[in-house]
């Protein structure tokens, strides 16, 4: 036998090996929460995926329940593609027994079968949290998440520049908002009153805000309501606040333009919900004790009427062997007093009653000038009409008010998106008609 | 006179090496005859059993997705079966505007950008290859240097380099009185197309420059004899002989504009107005899967494939008409 025959042969050896050794790779990494199906004989380990900074309380839960492992992992926050993932996953076999969904969400996720049903192992606890986190996490009497945060908007002001263009206090209505956004421009045109409203979510977070519902449901059927007075009014204010100049054209809150022309001085405020207040603190360090918190400007004087953006629960998504298990982890990361004292020093605004009343909640905020920012929370939290119901194809109105706002204005895109989305619906198969 | 060739690769091409491995002892045919056979399938299985499961595969299942559609009954769906419906996937990816207009968008992008890249970095390669060229290899790294940057991460910095108000190029061009908004939606298609030359044109350039390298050096030695020098050298000598080079570029390139996703997607993330969110066709089968349309996505992901292949393989198939022709 020659040199070149072994060489060869060794070559082939190794390429086997080499195959074989992918091979028991790909098969050694196997499904993790099926411990527990043959009646707990081990540990029992489940995977949770989310974008929030949940590390902190899984090492916390990990720490005081040895034979309930969670593993966190960090993926895109959801509409930036962490749903897609959760039910890539899911499609393969691979899904994680937990998932942070936002409330707006679970509809789709329902559709899409991803979320299970936690009725039996969830009613009980409900109570710890506000009315309307728990109706936000459940269609009808069913509950498919246990909450975690809830995002009462608010505005977030400059106390400084509002004295720099003498402006007393914060706008307390949408026309003295736009009487604010004149007077600061009548000072100085660089400088913008506020921020536009540039997407599907703000636009609904505002309808919310009018009392009407995008969505409605009669038995099986859905009826779309995108196109409505509320939304109408809402549209048409905040395009003429940025057809007149009143408000930044380019950047909302969190983009680096917003970021630089805060820092420069050259925007006032922007309405967000709570948990904004956690990337101003990281993003804008230098304006400590500048920044103060306002309820939101409502449409009639004293109306009293705010609205919520954002805000999730955990979900126990669809193939968790060990749901019971799931929900005990999903309650704890809600209402555990040391976990949700973690939560808010993260930025969260818990959806649990007691956290709600957390020393660091209702203490003044230093960052906010020493304002019991807490406070304003929950009365927005208090005053969001619970007239909303969520939609089934979430992710198709974000898209299609993307693409139709940056082709066009506010109001023609609620009537093209209140079409497009009637037919999303159809296509999914689903009965709907239009509102 | 100096010869052109001093600094190409010095030696003359040399006769093919006598493949001696492969002359089997007239004595035994079939036995060595197995044991190639045996070698080669052993080099080959890492690539087919990868090939297999990572390519064929999932195409298959994609084809075989596009041809079936889930029905669901109830508020939410609650109960979904899946059913053949033949074709009825692909009559919905062509009746969606979204989709064809993506799809007729790309097309019109390729036909831009793709020749500006190539010419590009055939005058660059060029410009490296010439007798007067300087720190050849400083330039050839510098240029090769944005094929470095992952996609998303070029993107992101180009974001910011465009972006109104962050940008370093509005602010003086408006004092010039020229008020550009690089990111609206007239500028969005000329800025991915900048982004994707900056990111590629190196990658090219260094495929052309490559092939340059190995044009045999009597050619040009021929070629400078005859007093054949400087533009009309590259245009009547080296670029006929790296015609090869450009075909496989220009291939290249069409399969990579026709997958375009990562520039738009990532201004879509930046929640940069004026970026349709379902620019390309690959973004529209994205949006179409997470709205639970699989079935739909598949069939949008077999049209874009199908497209990819006429045109990348017409064009080879052309090209190399003419070069018999020629």
């Amino acid at each position: 036998m020659d040199r070149t025959t072994i060489r060869s042969r060794r070559l082939l050896a190794l390429a086997t090996a080499a195959v074989m050794a992918f091979g028991v790779a790909a098969c050694s990494d196997d499904k993790n929460d099926s411990a527990g199906e043959s009646g707990h004989s081990g540990p029992v380990k489940m995977e949770f995926w989310g974008w929030a900074g949940y590390e902190k309380i899984v090492d916390q839960w990990n720490a005081a329940h040895p034979d309930i492992k969670v593993t966190f992992k960090k993926i895109p926050s959801g509409p930036a593609g962490g749903y897609t993932q959760i039910n890539n996953a899911l499609a393969a076999g691979n899904g994680p027994c937990l998932a942070q969904i936002e409330y707006q969400n679970i509809p789709s996720m329902l559709v899409k079968n991803s979320v299970m049903d936690i009725t039996r192992y969830a009613s009980d606890g409900m109570d710890k949290y506000v009315p309307s986190a728990v109706s936000a996490s459940s269609v009808g009497d069913k509950i498919y998440g246990v909450p975690v945060d809830i995002g009462p908007m608010v505005l977030f002001y400059r106390k400084d520049l509002f004295d720099k263009y003498g402006i007393s206090k914060p706008p307390a209505t949408w026309a003295e908002y736009k009487a604010d956004a004149e007077k600061v421009k009548t000072a100085d045109p660089a400088v913008k009153f506020g921020t536009k409203l540039g997407d599907g979510a703000g636009l609904a977070s505002f309808t919310l805000q009018t009392g009407q519902s995008w969505y409605s449901t009669q038995g099986d059927s859905w009826t779309v309501n995108i196109d409505n007075p509320g939304t109408r009014k809402v549209a048409s204010y905040w395009q003429d606040l940025k057809d007149q100049g009143l408000v930044a054209k380019h950047g909302s809150a969190w983009d680096p333009q917003f970021n630089k022309a805060s820092e420069a001085g050259k925007v006032l405020t922007f309405v967000s919900a709570s948990w904004a207040a956690g990337g101003l603190k990281s993003d804008l360090k230098g304006e400590a004790g500048k920044w103060r918190v306002a309820p939101m400007p409502t449409w009639e004087a004293g109306d009293n009427k705010s609205a919520s953006s954002g805000g999730s629960a955990t979900s126990v998504i669809t193939g968790c062997r060990t749901p019971r298990e799931a929900v005990q982890f999903a309650d704890f990361l809600s209402s555990d007093p040391q976990a949700v004292k973690t939560g808010i020093e993260g930025g969260l605004y818990p959806a649990s009653k007691a956290g709600q009343d957390d020393p660091l909640l209702t203490g003044g905020d230093p960052f906010f000038g020493g304002q019991k920012v807490g406070d304003v929370y929950r009365a927005s939290a208090a005053r969001v009409p619970s007239t909303w119901t969520n939609g089934p194809t979430f992710q198709q109105v974000e898209t299609d008010f993307t693409g139709a706002i940056g082709k066009g204005t506010l109001p023609e895109a609620v009537t093209k998106v209140q079409t497009s989305t009637v037919a999303a619906i159809k296509k999914l198969g689903l009965s709907v008609t239009n509102g | 006179m100096s010869s052109p060739s001093s600094t190409r690769t010095a030696s003359p091409p040399r006769p093919a090496p006598a493949v001696t491995g492969r002359v089997f002892p007239a004595g035994r045919p079939r036995r060595a005859g197995l044991r190639s056979a045996l070698t080669a399938s052993g080099f080959l299985a890492p690539f087919a059993v990868l090939f297999l499961t990572m390519m064929v595969a999932p195409i298959c299942y994609a084809i075989y997705q596009s041809f079936f559609t889930v029905r669901r009954a109830g508020l939410f769906g609650g109960t979904q079966s899946t059913e053949f419906t033949g074709l009825s996937n692909y009559a919905d990816a062509f009746g969606d505007h979204d989709f064809t207009a993506s799809i007729v968008r790309v097309v019109l992008f390729g036909c831009v950008q793709v020749p500006v890249m190539l010419v590009l970095a055939l005058l660059l390669a060029l410009l490296l290859d010439s007798r007067s060229a300087r720190l050849r290899k400083t330039y050839r790294l510098t240029f090769f240097l944005p094929y470095a940057l992952p996609g998303a991460i070029a993107a992101l910095m180009w974001s910011f380099l465009l972006v109104k108000d962050l940008s370093p190029f509005t602010g003086p061009l408006s004092h010039l009185g020229i008020d550009v908004d690089f990111l609206s939606p007239s500028w969005v298609p000329f800025s991915i197309g900048n982004m994707i030359t900056w990111g590629w044109t190196g990658y090219n350039m260094l495929i052309i420059y490559s092939a340059l390298q190995t044009i045999p050096a009597e050619v040009m030695e021929a070629a400078a004899l005859d007093g054949c020098t400087g533009w009309r050298l590259a245009w009547a000598v080296k670029i006929p002989l790296v015609r090869p080079a450009l075909v496989l570029t220009t291939v290249f390139s069409i399969i990579g504009t026709a997958q375009l996703y990562t520039e738009p997607a990532v201004l879509v993330g930046a929640r940069i107005p004026g970026v349709d969110p379902k620019f390309s066709p690959i973004m529209n089968s994205t949006v179409a899967m997470d709205v639970g349309g699989q079935n739909l996505a598949a069939a949008q992901s077999v049209v874009l494939a199908v497209i990819t292949l006429v045109l990348s393989f017409g064009f080879l198939k052309y090209n190399q008409r003419k070069g018999a022709m020629a």
